[in-house]
């Protein structure tokens, strides 16, 4: 979960002594595994639907099947939360609809325990298929998978999960694909705790999807070796947040790629009301979320953002600010300290504004701090931060980039001012310029339940 | 009629005043449970320590916050590891902890969440 600073939570963190042996039994996934052992026997294939079928249920197929078989679900709504744990499902498909995603509902209301958390759950299995299901209603994830070695996620709907639409941990290798994520209470899509791998990486790709109506549309806690391109990032409270925290293992994010995006109307207020329950504990130290960004490095190394169109943010169209609760709270550690710098991002290409005809408040805004930090070829119809763009280095980075002190004075009350229960704090900031058309789309600001 | 009324009212007193002693020890043999609340990012408490067959409940919280679970990581020799759902809000897990000894949980997703327990002998 994506974590603004406030002062509060600056004041906690220096109160709060740190639990230093805190990982010392942390579970061993740092390594989700060496790829798919393969089904065992012959490869199956179950059929389910609502009549005529041997299986009624996903779950009663998923009971009998292992990784070499498919399992292909009919029509229907499903009231189910499914398992797919461990390596006896390596290389499993569950195929819903791919053409029509919608006409195979997984749907966790009036679900209970556990069963009403995810829509499926891939825990300890690689290579599993994912494909053609919309999820909707289930507590904490729709489509989550964890400590994998590949995966697909394709096709997907994912509406109004109680925290995250389509969910990648501690896994590598994967592809999310050709989905939609929208009222989900945090994240649309969501890649966290990527392990560090050797000289060979294994990259995850996020291709042709929309996440919209989120409180973010993409996060990525500390996740690495990740390409999100041609997809599309519209009227979540914050678009794309590559984000460090202690939370999570393995920080910094790093060795990511943005690229080819449409980015644009990310300013959701979802404090006014929204779709989804907003998670009430904002007073014990989260302060939320900057609300009108379109792209936030909340500290990040070797990333790339490149070649996309972004507009219409009432804060501010691309921003890179260190980590700053990992210096304040981890000073004394050398991996979090290095985790939370800016290093090597390269910004170039990146379309701001549409032409000027739907301008981004400010297009660029960075403190200067980190090394190796550039900018390039991008084009501007805004004011930058700071004007002068004295901080925005051309490429290759210099070896120390500029910092500017005044910048951070400048963005950093864009998170720390907000007061979730004072929705017009997070607008304290904007400047509202006039959106242009696009086809299909209204620009969602506050919600209307009409 | 009066003396036999006066038996009743006796035998009767008699058995009201071993109520409370019999429920005291009743009370006592009857296990515990401690009740664990699974907040953003850490347990509460983070240390417990408690007599033998004592059951522990994680509770989470009624509104959403993240992804939350609870697995046995250090744990007496001969004690099954255990782990719960991947869950978010509306629910709860429980084990009762049999064998004394040191027990630690954690959250696979949160890398800084964890908890003791010392179950005593």
């Amino acid at each position: 979960m994506m974590r603004a600073i406030s002062a509060a939570v600056v004041t906690a963190v220096l109160l709060v002594p740190t639990a230093a042996s805190a990982q010392e039994n942390y579970p061993p996934p740092g390594d989700p595994g060496q790829g798919p052992k393969g089904g065992q026997g012959k490869a199956q294939k179950f059929r389910v639907c609502k009549q005529g079928c041997r299986y009624r249920t996903i779950a009663a197929a998923l009971k009998q099947a292992d990784g070499a078989d498919t399992i292909r679900v009919g029509r229907g709504t499903y009231r189910e939360g499914l398992q797919v744990v461990g390596k006896r499902y390596d290389g499993l498909k569950l195929i819903g609809n791919s053409s029509k995603p919608g006409r195979v509902v997984l749907n966790g209301k009036k679900l209970k325990r556990g069963a009403a958390q995810n829509a499926v759950l891939v825990n300890g299995a690689d290579d599993v298929t994912i494909r053609g299901f919309h999820a909707r209603n289930y507590k904490a994830n729709c489509f989550f998978v964890t400590n994998a070695d590949g995966y697909t996620l394709d096709r997907l709907v994912a509406e109004r999960c109680g925290v995250y639409g389509v969910y990648a941990f501690n896994s590598k290798g994967g592809r999310m694909t050709n989905s939609e994520a929208y009222y989900n209470n945090d994240a649309g899509f969501y890649i966290g705790q990527t392990p560090p791998q050797g000289a060979k990486k294994k990259r995850s790709l996020v291709k042709n999807v929309t996440a919209w109506g989120n409180v973010l549309g993409f996060s990525g806690t500390n996740m690495k070796y990740v390409t999100i391109t041609k997809s599309r990032w519209y009227n979540n409270g914050t678009g794309i947040v590559p984000n460090a925290l202690d939370s999570e293992k393995f920080a910094p994010p790093e060795f990511n790629v943005i690229a080819n995006n449409d980015i644009f109307w990310n300013n959701f207020n979802f404090y006014y009301g929204a779709p989804f329950e907003i998670p009430g504990d904002a007073a014990a130290g989260f302060a939320g979320y900057p609300i009108g960004v379109g792209i936030l490095l909340f500290g990040s190394q070797d990333t790339t953002v490149e070649n996309n169109r972004i507009y219409g943010h009432y804060l501010g169209g691309f921003a890179a600010i260190p980590q700053l609760q990992l210096q304040i709270e981890h000073g004394d550690d050398p991996k979090l300290l290095e985790a939370s710098v800016l290093r090597n991002n390269v910004v170039r290409g990146n379309q701001f504004g549409r032409e000027g005809s739907d301008r981004n408040a400010r297009d660029m805004a960075y403190n200067g701090s980190g090394t190796g930090n550039c900018f390039a070829d991008n084009v501007t119809f805004s004011p930058n931060v700071p004007s002068s763009g004295s901080t925005l280095a051309p490429c290759p980075g210099p070896a120390q980039n500029t910092v500017d002190d005044a910048v951070l004075g400048e963005i950093l009350p864009w998170a720390t001012e907000g007061k979730p229960n004072q929705p017009a704090t997070f607008e304290k900031y904007w400047i509202k310029n006039p959106h242009s058309t696009v086809p299909g789309v209204q620009p969602l600001e506050r919600f209307d339940s009409n | 009629m009066l003396k036999k009324r006066i038996a009743v009212a006796c035998t009767a007193l008699a058995l009201t005043a071993m109520v409370p002693v019999a429920l005291t020890r009743a009370q006592s043999s009857l296990p515990k449970s401690k009740v664990v609340k699974v907040r953003d990012n850490f347990f509460y408490p983070d240390s417990l320590t408690v007599p033998k067959e004592t059951k522990i409940i994680w509770r989470w919280p009624r509104s959403p916050g993240d992804v939350h679970d609870v697995y046995l990581t250090r744990r007496p020799n001969g004690v099954k590891r255990f782990h719960s759902e991947l869950a978010a809000s509306d629910y709860s897990f429980a084990r009762r902890l049999k064998k004394s000894g040191q027990y630690t949980m954690v959250c696979t997703i949160h890398a800084e969440m964890s908890m003791k327990v010392k179950v005593r002998r």
